[in-house]
């Protein structure tokens, strides 16, 4: 049994196999549909013609969890939305990655100080892979974002914890 | 029509009823006494010459100690002419009568100035709060309001006091002095980076 289990650890064949889907992964990162304010015009200007999210494989945004490995959370989260975000993140099928964009999601944003209502960053409520600061972030930052996140999954080593 | 003929049209219809009109702020105002406002409200959208068919807005003011105020802002598509309503109310125990008998859109604004200051409006059909959760402490917009510490285990205000460089610019309160626009410097790192100031927190915060 031992001698099985080592084969299947960490050798040449898990780390290719391992390196393959990775590939496939980051390549094809389909992001849900999570505009919720600003941002969100900024996240449909990085999919859009110029500065196009889809040569990087990520501009098939999905309208439902389900089919979506992304959530980029574009937008100032309220108190009220953080519980509907929780769910939705919950509804995502594993591997998933969450994306922080702006300053309102990673920290409250301009309303840090008195909004009552506002959720301070939304790693209060969901874990959060990539952190994007700007109001708004430039596509360009969005896009770095993202291959931030790219090269986060190149590292993963789904098969090979899959296995051990 | 300016605001003293229709002071006057309603001098003549509400007789025991005492109005009085502020000048010398941006809208001249008439003040009504809070019992008599969905009368008054009713007969304004139905007079012919004043067809007050359109409320604008409805909003609710704070003055303490005293006083809670609601501001109505009244428009007529018929005749192009506009009017500011006052209804003054205690501040312990704010309640105004309801105008949305009169005009449909006062049910919302109603509800808000439920939510965010606590004014209680007789015979509202649905008075629940709007924009805040159902279970939330308190009426935001008061003067006097403190924000709960947590809804639901979420933290509501920031939980790490204001760091060094955010002190050293803040300025001695003067009487209107505007808040510091920045907030914390380390946060504004370079874009998309992974390592984040707020790691430290701890994210299981929530049930």
């Amino acid at each position: 049994m031992e001698s099985i289990e080592k084969s299947f650890r960490d050798n040449i064949l898990v780390t290719r196999v391992d390196y393959f889907i990775n590939w496939a992964r980051l390549s094809s990162l389909w992001p849900m549909l999570f505009g919720l304010a600003c941002c969100a015009i900024e996240m449909m200007a990085t999919g859009a013609c110029r500065y196009d999210l889809d040569r990087f494989g990520a501009g098939a945004f999905r309208g439902t969890p389900r089919q979506s490995d992304l959530m980029i959370v574009a937008g100032t989260v309220t108190i009220k939305m953080s519980s509907r975000l929780k769910l939705l993140y919950e509804q995502m099928p594993e591997p998933k990655y969450v994306i922080s964009m702006g300053s309102c999601a990673t920290s409250g944003g301009p309303y840090w100080q008195h909004g009552y209502h506002v959720l301070k960053g939304v790693d209060l409520v969901v874990p959060v892979d990539v952190y994007v600061p700007g109001c708004p972030p430039r596509p360009e930052s969005l896009i770095e974002g993202i291959l931030k996140l790219q090269e986060k999954i190149r590292k993963d080593r789904l098969l090979a914890q899959a296995i051990a | 029509m300016g605001v003293q003929e229709i002071l006057e049209k309603l001098k003549t219809r509400f007789e025991g009823v005492t109005f009085e009109l502020v000048e010398g702020k941006v809208d001249p105002f008439i003040k009504v006494p809070a019992k008599n406002v969905a009368e008054v409200a009713s007969f304004l959208k139905e007079e012919e010459a004043l067809a007050f068919d359109s409320l604008m807005c409805l909003s609710g003011v704070d003055s303490p100690p005293n006083t809670m105020a609601v501001v109505y802002h009244l428009f007529s598509l018929k005749h192009r002419h506009k009017l500011v309503l006052k209804v003054e109310t205690p501040r312990d125990h704010p309640s105004v009568p309801t105008v949305e008998q009169v005009w449909r859109t006062a049910n919302w604004h109603e509800r808000e100035a439920y939510d965010m200051f606590g004014i209680q409006f007789e015979n509202h059909s649905d008075l629940r709060r709007i924009l805040c959760p159902d279970d939330w402490e308190g009426y935001p917009l008061r003067k006097d309001y403190k924000t709960q510490e947590f809804y639901h285990g979420i933290r509501v205000e920031v939980a790490e006091p204001p760091d060094p460089l955010y002190q050293a610019k803040q300025k001695p309160k003067v009487e209107k002095a505007a808040k510091p626009a920045t907030s914390a410097a380390p946060k504004a790192a370079k874009p998309g980076t992974t390592a984040s100031p707020q790691a430290a927190k701890p994210d299981g915060k929530t049930e």
